[in-house]
């Protein structure tokens, strides 16, 4: 907790959210630009995005973004 | 590549073409730098622990920045090279490229404006791993850039042109003379 509440880490971590928030908001932004693109129309539902593989990516990213916020203090407080 | 099925607007889709996996490399390798890094910091923070306290957490601090910068960076690019993609229908080619954020580019060259058509593969890599780009009108228009089987695209492209070619000839023949 003491960890958790050093203002190095609470920045870090903040900033951390905050890119990780801003770069999903854009992937979802560009999902629904292309879908109502001339190219998304003609690709109809069969191609739309996200694709598989980007829906993928981005759980990776989140789920990755969380390990490393979390392992640290979590380290911190596991060890001696 | 994949291949479509037909609009209900007259305009078939031909293929979808993605970037190459070769592209992602390079994010993917800029992310797995940072990680062996960042875990080199939480080793060095531990082994640090029982000497120096200020030093431990300075080493664990300076692996959490490593991945605020380099972590992030990698997964702003994979998501802006997939989310950019090339589409090529009997009549037109259309092509997106996106940074997020920060651009938003999109070409739509009518086929009946290709004169000539280039394939280009620069490199041992391109010519091993079969990928490159294709380069229309001598660069006037915006190309094809860094596909997968550029041969085989250009292949494609160029019988639907001869396609369009003939389908002109055959409709310009069948016009009746002004009165």
């Amino acid at each position: 907790m003491q960890f958790f509440l050093s203002p190095w880490f609470m920045a870090l971590s903040t900033a951390s959210l905050i890119v990780m928030g801003l770069e999903l908001w854009g992937l979802l932004r560009a999902c629904k630009r292309h879908n109502t693109s001339p190219m998304g129309i003609l690709c109809g539902k069969s191609a739309c995005f996200p694709t598989r593989a980007i829906t993928l990516a981005a759980i990776g990213y989140v789920l990755l973004t969380m390990l490393y916020l979390l392992l640290p203090p979590l380290l911190h407080a596991a060890l001696p | 590549m994949n291949d479509h099925t037909a609009s209900a607007t007259g305009e078939t889709p031909l293929l979808i073409l993605g970037n190459h996996w070769m592209q992602y490399a390079m994010p993917i390798l800029l992310m797995m730098t940072s990680w062996f890094l960042y875990v080199l910091c939480t080793v060095l923070s531990l082994a640090l622990m029982g000497w120096n306290h200020i030093a431990s957490i300075a080493a664990l601090i300076a692996g959490h920045a490593i991945l605020l910068f380099f972590h992030h960076a990698a997964f702003y690019q994979i998501f802006s090279l997939s989310t950019s993609r090339t589409f090529i229908t009997n009549k037109r080619i259309l092509g997106s490229k996106q940074r997020l954020w920060f651009s938003d580019d999109m070409m739509d060259v009518p086929l009946w404006k290709i004169r000539s058509m280039e394939v280009s593969k620069k490199g041992i890599v391109q010519h091993i791993f079969d990928y490159g780009s294709i380069i229309i009108n001598r660069g006037e228009l915006p190309g094809i850039h860094l596909i997968p089987h550029p041969n085989a695209v250009h292949a494609r492209i160029v019988s639907q042109l001869q396609e369009l070619q003939s389908n002109f000839g055959t409709a310009s023949t069948h016009t009746p003379p002004p009165a």
